[in-house]
């Protein structure tokens, strides 16, 4: 191979994928890192790393930076991985202008599916299916709104420049539509800088099958089979699994051609994913959606049933090597699955959530390969991707790779931020998700509810609770002389309060983590608990009166409430002067005035109460 | 090194085994049947009231004030029992050590459902004797107040002397001057004797709306000065936090105020123990429950006292001191937990020489500071013309000298009889153990019920023959029934324990816990230093 180092423009675990394959090829990794990264894991593993300032942008999205960085180091290419510059035509053309090599497609095929309007002129072109829709660069509201009269609803609104499923809006009627175009436009500027927008058929029942594409620079061509992606919420995947599910081989010829021409229409160069929608009841029917000119997140399971090395396969014909010689025979054993650790209440409408991690030690199962840059200690937070970690596992069969992976997730403890991990077992476990009968309205049209947590493991809690602290004779059993009731502990779980009991002796082997006042527990078999205990809040002053008092000494010079009124909080009520100047005392809540014990020109004693207002009930 | 192990002797397949065991399960039944009664509190329909009111029962109080799941050992819970007509169970008010935000405390908790919280006399005898006990063992106090103040109607039994109620503040003042916190949360009425429990507090807690603290209340304010005034007005949580600074937090629930309490505790400095127990906990290689088989429920039966040693010490092991000498006294080293304990224990009655041994090891674990530990099974000291001129006298109280004096802390634990000076020597109530218990079977008087009635009928009949009369031995039988019945209903272990003569009755498979757990405490007051070598006696 050409290469001896290789720059990667990432961070996470992607960073960590692309330098463990470089490690194993023997070629120099180059890491970048911002200040927030600088005790990230990939920055701790990468031998090299240069600091990105965050100047206008985040230092991960500054190509000059990222350029001069790689010129620095002597590196020959540039791996921008997934998400930030993956994408960015601009960026493989700086690239190449400075000498280095973007390992990706060329420019020109980022712009050409970069753009969705551009895309789906694309495929059409190359003689595949788009899903029917409408959309033009400078087309206005109006104009949409004329030309969707043929279209059948519910629509889709997304933004022609983007993608990662942000700004789309569905549209039911004709009237949604025309309100939903303004927002969309707005949003659409404001995200991806074009306020394009394209518009299309929403597709009730469907499925979301990619075929990974791979081409040389000489024109040559393959895929490596599709991935079913379509358990997803908030148009992002969260189970990705290879081979598809109830999809035949005459499918896979189908749409794999469809693929395949589309690649070759564009030129396209390295390794792509392109996106179909298929009709959920018959799989002939498909759409082309998108191309990911990139590294896709859920390559693992693709490399599962391969044997391939992705990462390996893009520095090889970025290398300028052939089709032939990157892969030279290719075929697929098993099955392999993936699901995606978020930071997300997957039981409250999978709302994001936050925190640091307290303890994070990833399962230890067969045939299971987990990909992650968290560690105990850090911080998650809203400024980078919600996702954690990602684990595949592969096995002879789609139901030993699905089993493998309940058990790999079960064995995941992750405890100081609220993930998705349980959510993602129970979902394993439904007879539709065995059967593979879902689509990509499936996540979100789910009704699950948390289980309540086993008293097995709030006893093991309450030991926990306690016994960290003590030991010998005080041990935390509940003791009681002779006769007594057992002991019992209050504690908050999913904001319910539970009496915990405690049995004498039981043991359960139980991951905790201590995080000021609350507990993380994690069972193998009970899942992932975070237990807060009763904390304790004194009452204030100004919650607990409504009585106002006079802030100083001093003559009341307007009283602006009688007793009956109602007042909102920070009304003026009564204006004192004092010392030459007014003070005007406001309502401190929302009420009525129940008495008022001052008249106008009255001389007041600070701390005299003036009047009271009573909140409404 | 280990010490060597005990071999026990006992068969349990043996008939008179199984007969003890089941005679002391009858005991063990009785015993858990009155805890549960007392555990209760007041009546039915007031617990009902009390809680209806959003307040909690003292026990549950006591279980969310305490740190998860831990232990308690509760002080004397059958105080009271079978006095005041049966209306004060456990004696209207719930004392224990348990842990407080990781600090071992003393918890004193009035129960309003009991008279409402009042004072009987057995009510401030607790209160002061868990004071005590806080003192000695210097235990953080968290009083939980909810009382309407002294039971009037035996007032003169509660209010003027040296131990009634004004103790209690004084106790608070003296403990808080020796460093030893004082914390009260007020959850009901703190009338009268009772507003002083929060107001000589260091720090306290009231709950809005719930907790009042006046000197008067309302009615008594209305017949004093004609004054009308609500309780919330007269001493609610508003005014006291806001406007009198009676009282330092206010809480909008009960359950808040324990949380403040738990977080007010967890600022306190955390007190060092010199007691180090062994890192490796070995348990005694016999099982507790062979106590049951081996005790004779009838403290007349003699039985070999290693056997209880045995399954009360760590791996079973006890190092004797001087085991060919004063026999009836058995004397020696051992661990309970992983503490070191110098053991007492009576097999037989006092000689001399027994008298002399245990004088001798007192001695050596005072030196030592290695806590002692009276098992207390004792008839007496041996009587008779030989033992006299002997001087037993004199060797006993150098026996009771060394108990008295000694400087390491001493629990007793009363497994059988406890008759006359015997319980002098073997560390009775009066010598001030940190802990006295009572196993169910135990009993405790100046003498026997038979010797009593047979010491009293001799006097009798020596008036009688003084006069030139006599009695028949009928008449004799007549006269010595009711003291026997008088002595078999006093020297009962509830007699004593409603009275406050011990600590509380325990199950005697809790003795190893439990003095485990008074072992653990007892090491965070010092000790003073010693002023004497051993005396060989």
């Amino acid at each position: 191979m050409v290469f001896t180092k290789v720059l990667i423009a990432n961070r996470g675990e992607v960073a960590l994928r692309i330098h463990a394959t470089l490690e194993r090829l023997g070629i120099d990794s180059v890491g970048v890192y911002t200040h927030h990264d600088r005790d990230a894991l990939h920055v701790q593993r990468i031998p090299e790393n240069y600091l990105l300032h965050d100047l206008q942008k985040s230092g991960y999205l500054d190509s000059q930076q990222i350029i001069d960085a790689a010129l620095a180091s002597g590196s020959q290419a540039i791996h921008p991985g997934y998400g930030f510059l993956a994408e960015n035509a601009q960026f493989a053309k700086a690239c190449l202008g400075a000498g280095l090599i973007f390992i990706g497609p060329p420019a020109d095929a980022i712009t050409a599916m970069g753009e969705k309007i551009s895309a789906r002129e694309y495929a059409k072109r190359a003689g595949v299916p788009v899903v029917p829709g409408i959309g033009a660069p400078q087309m206005s509201n109006e104009e949409l709104l004329d030309a969707c009269q043929d279209l059948e609803f519910p629509l889709l609104v997304k933004p022609a420049a983007g993608g990662g499923g942000k700004g789309l809006h569905v549209a039911h009627n004709f009237h949604e539509l025309r309100d939903v175009l303004p927002s969309a436009r707005r949003e659409a500027k404001l995200a991806f800088g074009d306020e394009t927008l394209l518009v299309e058929k929403y597709l009730l029942h469907a499925r979301h099958i990619e075929f990974q594409v791979v081409a040389d620079n000489f024109g040559s061509s393959t895929h490596l089979g599709e991935r079913e992606c379509s358990l997803q919420r908030r148009h992002q995947k969260v189970v990705e699994e290879a081979p598809a599910p109830r999809f035949s081989e005459i499918n896979r010829e189908i749409m794999g051609a469809a693929a395949l021409a589309l690649t070759s229409a564009i030129g396209y160069q390295n390794l792509g994913t392109i996106e179909f929608l298929v009709d959920a009841d018959s799989p002939q029917t498909f759409y082309f959606m998108e191309m990911n000119t990139r590294l896709q997140v859920e390559h693992r399971v693709t490399e599962m049933i391969t044997g391939l090395d992705l990462v390996e396969c893009q520095l090889r014909l970025a290398a300028g090597q052939s089709l032939q010689e990157v892969i030279p025979t290719s075929g697929f054993s098993g099955h392999a699955i993936e699901a995606r650790i978020y930071a997300e209440d997957a039981y409250n409408g999978f709302l994001p959530t936050g925190g640091t991690v307290g303890r994070f030690t990833p399962a230890d199962t067969p045939h299971t390969v987990t990909d992650s840059a968290i560690r105990d200690g850090a911080l998650v937070s809203s400024s980078f991707d919600p996702m954690l970690a990602k684990i595949a596992c592969w096995g002879e069969g789609r139901t030993s790779a699905l089993e493998r992976l309940r058990e790999a997730l079960s064995n995941t403890v992750l405890l100081g931020v609220i993930t998705n991990i349980d959510f993602l077992i129970a979902l394993l476990e439904l007879t539709d998700i065995q059967e593979s009968k879902y689509d990509t309205k499936y996540l979100e049209a789910i009704e699950m509810e948390r289980a309540n947590p086993s008293p097995a493991l709030l006893s093991a809690y309450a030991a926990i609770a306690a016994g960290s602290s003590q030991v010998g004779s005080w041990r935390a059993d509940g003791w009681r002389l002779q006769g007594m009731p057992h002991a019992s502990i209050a504690a908050y779980i999913d904001g319910i309060l539970h009496e915990v009991s405690t049995e004498s002796g039981s043991t359960l082997d139980v991951d905790s983590y201590r995080d000021d006042t609350d507990y993380w527990l994690h069972h193998r078999s009970f899942g992932t608990w975070l237990i807060k205990q009763a904390s304790e809040r004194r009452i204030s002053r100004d919650e607990l009166s409504d009585e106002i008092v006079s802030p100083m000494p001093g003559v009341v010079i307007s009283v602006n409430v009688a007793v009956g009124d109602s007042v909102k909080v920070g009304d003026p009520l009564i204006v004192i002067e004092a010392m030459k100047m007014e003070h005007i005392v406001r309502a401190k809540r929302a009420g009525h005035v129940l008495h008022c014990n001052v008249a106008l020109g009255a001389n007041v004693r600070v701390g005299e109460l003036l009047l009271e207002v009573v909140k409404d009930v | 090194m280990s010490l060597p192990r005990i071999t026990s002797a006992v068969d349990i397949r043996d008939p008179a085994f199984g007969e003890r065991d089941a005679a002391f399960r009858e005991l063990i039944e009785e015993f858990t049947t009155q805890m549960s009664r007392a555990a209760l509190g007041g009546p039915e329909g007031t617990r009902i009231r009390h809680q209806d009111r959003g307040k909690l029962l003292p026990r549950d109080r006591v279980t969310h004030l305490l740190d998860p799941a831990s232990p308690f050992l509760e002080l004397s819970p059958l105080a009271a029992n079978g006095m005041y007509g049966n209306e004060a169970p456990g004696a209207g008010l719930i004392a224990g050590i348990g842990i407080v935000s990781g600090r071992p405390s003393m918890i004193i908790a009035n129960d309003a459902t009991v008279k409402g919280g009042t004072y009987y006399p057995m009510t401030v005898k607790k209160h002061l004797r868990a004071q005590e006990i806080a003192f000695a063992n210097r235990l953080p106090c968290i009083y939980l107040v909810d009382s309407g103040g002294a039971f009037l109607p035996l007032q003169h039994e509660v209010f003027p002397d040296r131990d009634h109620f004004g103790r209690i503040f004084f106790n608070q003042a003296r403990m808080s001057a020796s460093g030893i916190p004082q914390i009260s949360a007020v959850l009901g009425a703190c009338t009268a004797g009772g507003a002083y429990v929060p107001a000589m507090s260091d720090e306290n807690v009231i709950v809005a709306g719930q907790g009042h603290i006046f000197l008067a209340g309302p009615p008594l304010v209305k017949a004093a000065t004609g004054e009308e005034v609500s309780a919330e007005e007269l001493g609610g949580g508003a005014m006291h936090s806001r406007i009198s600074g009676v009282t330092d937090h206010l809480a909008e629930s009960e359950g808040q105020a324990l949380l403040i309490v738990r977080s007010i505790l967890s600022t306190l400095p955390k007190s060092v123990s010199w007691l180090t127990p062994n890192a490796e906990v070995e348990p005694p290689l016999y099982s507790d429950e062979e106590l049951l088989g081996i005790v004779p429920t009838d403290t007349r039966t003699t039985y070999d006292v290693r056997e209880v040693i045995a399954r009360i010490v760590d791996g079973s092991r006890f190092l004797e001191f001087k085991a060919e000498f004063g026999e009836t006294l058995v004397t020696g080293f051992a661990h309970i937990d992983g503490y070191p304990v110098g053991i007492i224990a009576n097999n037989g009655v006092l000689f001399s020489e027994s008298a002399q041994k245990g004088a001798h090891f007192i001695e050596i674990c005072d030196q030592r500071k290695i806590p002692l530990v009276f098992l207390q099974n004792i008839s007496g000291f041996m009587v008779g013309r030989e033992y006299e001129t002997g001087g037993i006298a004199k060797h006993g109280a150098k026996m009771v000298t060394a108990v008295a004096c000694t400087r390491v802390p001493k629990f007793t634990v009363i497994i059988g009889g406890s008759f006359g000076a015997g319980n002098y020597s073997m560390c009775g109530r009066a010598y001030d153990p940190r802990f006295l218990w009572m196993w169910p079977n135990a009993r405790i008087s100046v003498m026997g019920g038979e010797q009593a009635a047979s010491v009293l009928a001799t006097v009798k009949t020596d008036q009688l023959a003084a006069k030139n009369e006599e009695w028949s031995a009928e008449e004799i039988e007549i006269f010595k029934e009711p003291i026997r019945a008088k002595y078999e209903e006093e020297g009962s272990a509830y007699f004593s324990t409603a009275r406050l003569w011990d600590d509380g009755i325990i199950d005697p498979r809790d003795t190893r816990r439990v003095l485990s757990l008074a072992l653990s405490i007892s090491g965070l007051s010092p000790l003073p230093d010693s002023s004497f070598g051993i005396f060989r006696m």
